[in-house]
């Protein structure tokens, strides 16, 4: 009896050693899924502004994690480095991702490039901006020109129809800001006594920004509207401003920032338009997502709202 | 007492090594676990590292096949660029295969780098052939060619970068794991310590209750041994918490005890037997003297017994010669009556003799008081040869008149009754007097006249005589009250001469 009483307890003892290995192998293959056929988004995103591109990016990390798609967001090392943005392009290309996402940028190797993704079976799509229509591909983001109606309406109230403007905005020939600044002398031509005086360009550069701010007050003394198109505008101004005192009686941005909240809520700007940037980048996650699943029509526009801010409506609304 | 609950001190002993090996094997094998788990997550990290520089190797040897064939156009190169092709895309499979393990974007998109990287080589090589081929040599221009290899290189620079991140990713995310297999190592290596410290706690408990147990029933044990050296019949039992050897020691301690107490108990008897056979020997040696004085007094009594009887002889002649009838007959009861007492004394007699002694008493009583007292006789003639001892029944009926009736000028009556039963004799006297003291019978009748010696020696000393004579079996009862006192005796039937 007592013999056996020992080889029980051993056997026990082999038993739970037994089960311990074996958790611990199943622990192990766990995480051994079958996940190589994972969807892959490459987002190609221009900057990361804190700002704007920021919460686009946000938004496509967050359409990754509620669809369960593999995102990847890359970046150039220069802000709006176009070159280096299309070799990113062409080593996705390489490795066949499924989708990239990329701001429409006017660019001929980089359109080109994105023709030939579209081309391998790559799918395309262009947030925040647009481009001609030379491959498939899908678009979401601000009805930039609706937009620019919006600023230059906004503008002529603060103004009463009388003034000079002056446009800060990002770099030349970018579609999306052509847009808005065509919605804006739309919405003024109206008012012959409202004109604009000068189109500056800050490269998405926040020191840009600060000395276009006073070269264009001292090149142009009779501006007392600046109105920034695009974010690093009103992210660069907004806490400036707070501590001096504006060299332009009316100022209105692009996109809503915790700096460019700080300078609506210091009275320093009249007015912050904002656009669903965060929405954009997940209904860009959802589309390809979407298509690769159930197919259809990938060759469509899809446009978010925008929203004119004023102090009064943060007062009330304080979220982003 | 539940026995069961703790065992024998050597199963408990055992059930504590029992513990310790049981936690010394799980000890091993929880470290045996550990150096596992942590060696081969070391190394799979190891060989997803080889596996994936492998793979950098083999792109970069088939990439300057690739380069060779290019410039040189050497047959050798495209050879060398197939058997690369095949080394990449092993390889490959076993980086996809890391992948399915534990998904890598990064990975991932290198192995999809190097299938693209091989479809444009392969590309470059058709075009090479056909550039080379003597059917058709225009198609393919030479700027083609130049371009698909720059092509095939622009992927190498990508495969290059996206390896280099890789590294970079796999060299951070191992030093986070090596920090965290450390951490994994430290923690087992402190469990270890923790569960040797708890076995040695719980080991060393164990035994500390054992032998806090084994001291205990101890010191118990000598507590109730010192309480019995005291007093042997306390009537408690020794009851012990621990062991099952500790508990037959009890056992036997107890079952001892019983004997003790029993051997003890009946030394005890024996002694009380043995006074009380004394106590009866005192008695007899008593009795004895009693008789053998009563038999120097009747020696004494008898120093000129011949004279007696012929003086009285002497007087009864003189008695016919002087025609006084009456007197010749009551000094001849008289002689005779005197003669039974000499002779028959230390005899032994029948019932009928005894009674006619008693008549010749009874007759020289009834001389004296006339018909002041009458004597009644209902005798069973069965009982005439009753053996027994002398002198019984005159005694008695001479209490009676002493003490009985003797106050009584007239209507005093003793009756003399005698009946045989089933194996025994029965003898009554019975008077009408006004009977014994209650004090005085109450004594009697208890049976303390045995050893009573006051005024009553006659009824003590008949009693005691028949007791001897009958060897014990003999009742004496004594029934009293005014008007009617009956002195009952019961003997065993003992005929002869």
């Amino acid at each position: 009896m007592k013999k056996r009483s020992g080889f029980r307890l051993a056997v026990i003892l082999l038993i739970l050693l037994a089960i311990g290995m074996s958790g611990a192998c199943l622990l192990q293959k766990q995480h051994k899924t079958d996940v190589s056929e994972r969807v892959r988004i490459t987002a190609i995103l221009p900057h990361n502004d804190y700002g704007y591109w920021t919460i686009v990016r946000d938004g496509i990390v967050e359409g990754g994690l509620e669809y369960d798609v593999d995102v990847k967001v890359v970046l150039p090392r220069m802000n709006y480095d176009v070159p280096q943005m299309t070799e990113l392009i062409r080593q996705e290309i390489a490795a066949k991702t499924d989708a990239i996402i990329v701001q429409g940028i006017d660019n001929e190797d980089y359109l080109e490039a994105l023709q030939k993704a579209e081309s391998q079976g790559i799918l395309i799509a262009l947030i925040d901006t647009d481009v001609e229509e030379r491959f498939p591909h899908l678009y979401v983001g601000t009805d930039n020109y609706a937009a620019g109606i919006r600023i230059g309406e906004a503008v002529v109230q603060a103004t009463g129809g009388c003034g000079t403007i002056a446009i800060l905005s990002g770099a030349e020939n970018y579609p999306n800001l052509e847009e808005r600044c065509a919605g804006i002398r739309e919405a003024i031509k109206e008012y012959p006594e409202l004109t604009i005086a000068c189109t500056e360009y800050n490269q998405y550069d926040s020191l840009r920004v600060i000395e276009k701010y006073y070269t264009i007050a001292r090149e142009y003394p009779k501006a007392d509207t600046l109105v920034c198109i695009e974010g690093t505008g009103g992210l660069t101004l907004g806490p400036r401003l707070s501590e001096e005192t504006p060299l332009f009686e009316h100022i209105v941005v692009f996109d809503m920032t915790e700096e460019s909240a700080q300078g609506l809520c210091s009275g320093a700007f009249d007015g912050i338009m904002t656009q669903q940037q965060k929405e954009m980048g997940r209904i860009a996650v959802r589309e390809i997502h979407d298509y690769l699943e159930n197919g259809g029509e990938w060759n469509r526009k899809i446009l978010t709202d925008t929203e004119w801010i004023t102090i009064e409506d943060l007062e009330e609304q304080p979220d982003e | 007492m539940n026995r069961g609950q703790s065992g024998s001190i050597s199963v408990q002993y055992k059930r504590g090594y029992y513990i310790i090996f049981g936690c010394v094997i799980l000890m091993f094998a929880a470290a045996y676990l550990g150096n596992w788990m942590l060696s081969r997550g070391y190394q799979s990290m190891l060989d997803e590292l080889l596996e994936l520089n492998q793979l950098f190797v083999e792109v970069e040897t088939t990439n300057m096949s690739i380069t060779d064939a290019y410039l040189y156009l050497r047959e050798n190169s495209i050879e060398g660029y197939q058997g690369g092709k095949e080394n990449i895309q092993r390889q490959s499979q076993l980086v996809e295969q890391q992948v399915k393990n534990e998904y890598s974007r990064a990975k991932m998109d290198l192995t999809c780098m190097t299938d693209t990287y091989l479809e444009e080589c392969d590309k470059l090589l058709q075009m090479l052939e056909s550039y080379l081929s003597k059917e058709n040599p225009q198609e393919i221009s030479n700027a083609d060619i130049d371009s698909q290899y720059r092509a095939t290189q622009e992927i190498i620079n990508y495969i290059n970068t996206s390896f280099k991140d890789i590294y970079s990713l796999e060299l951070t995310v191992s030093q986070k794991r090596e920090q965290e297999m450390e951490k994994v190592s430290r923690n087992i290596s402190i469990l270890q310590v923790g569960l040797l410290l708890m076995v040695l706690v719980i080991y060393l408990k164990h035994n500390l209750k054992i032998i806090r147990n084994i001291s205990e029933s101890l010191s118990q044990m000598t507590q109730f041994v010192e309480h019995i050296k005291g007093n042997l019949y306390h009537g408690e039992r020794l009851e012990l918490k621990a062991g099952e050897e500790l508990f037959l020691l009890a056992d036997t301690i107890n079952d001892m005890l019983d004997i003790i107490q029993e051997q003890v108990g009946q030394l005890e008897q024996d002694n009380q037997i043995r006074q009380q056979i004394k106590e009866m020997e005192i008695d007899n040696l008593r009795l004895k003297n009693e008789l053998q004085s009563s038999q120097m007094d009747l020696l004494q009594s008898r120093i000129n017994p011949h004279f007696l009887f012929n003086t009285l002889n002497m007087i009864s002649n003189s008695a016919v010669m002087e025609d006084a009838e009456q007197t010749r007959t009551l000094i001849d009861i008289t002689a005779e009556y005197l003669r039974y007492n000499l002779d028959k004394l230390t005899k032994t007699v029948s019932l009928k003799e005894e009674l006619d002694n008693l008549k010749d008493y009874i007759y020289i009583q009834k001389c004296r008081f006339e018909e002041r007292y009458e004597f009644v006789f209902q005798l069973d003639a069965r009982c005439a040869d009753q053996r027994m001892p002398c002198m019984i029944l005159q005694p008695l009926v001479e209490n009676s008149l002493k003490h009985g009736i003797h106050d009584m000028v007239s209507g005093g009556r003793v009756i003399i009754r005698t009946q045989a039963e089933d194996a025994c004799t029965v003898m009554e006297i019975e008077d009408n007097g006004i009977g014994f003291p209650q004090e005085y019978l109450a004594k009697l009748q208890s049976g303390e006249f045995e050893y009573e010696k006051d005024n009553h020696v006659g009824i003590r000393n008949i009693y005691m005589r028949l007791k001897l004579f009958y060897k014990g079996k003999v009742q004496f009862k004594i029934e009293s009250h005014t008007g009617r006192t009956v002195l009952h005796i019961e003997v065993p039937c003992q005929a002869g001469t």
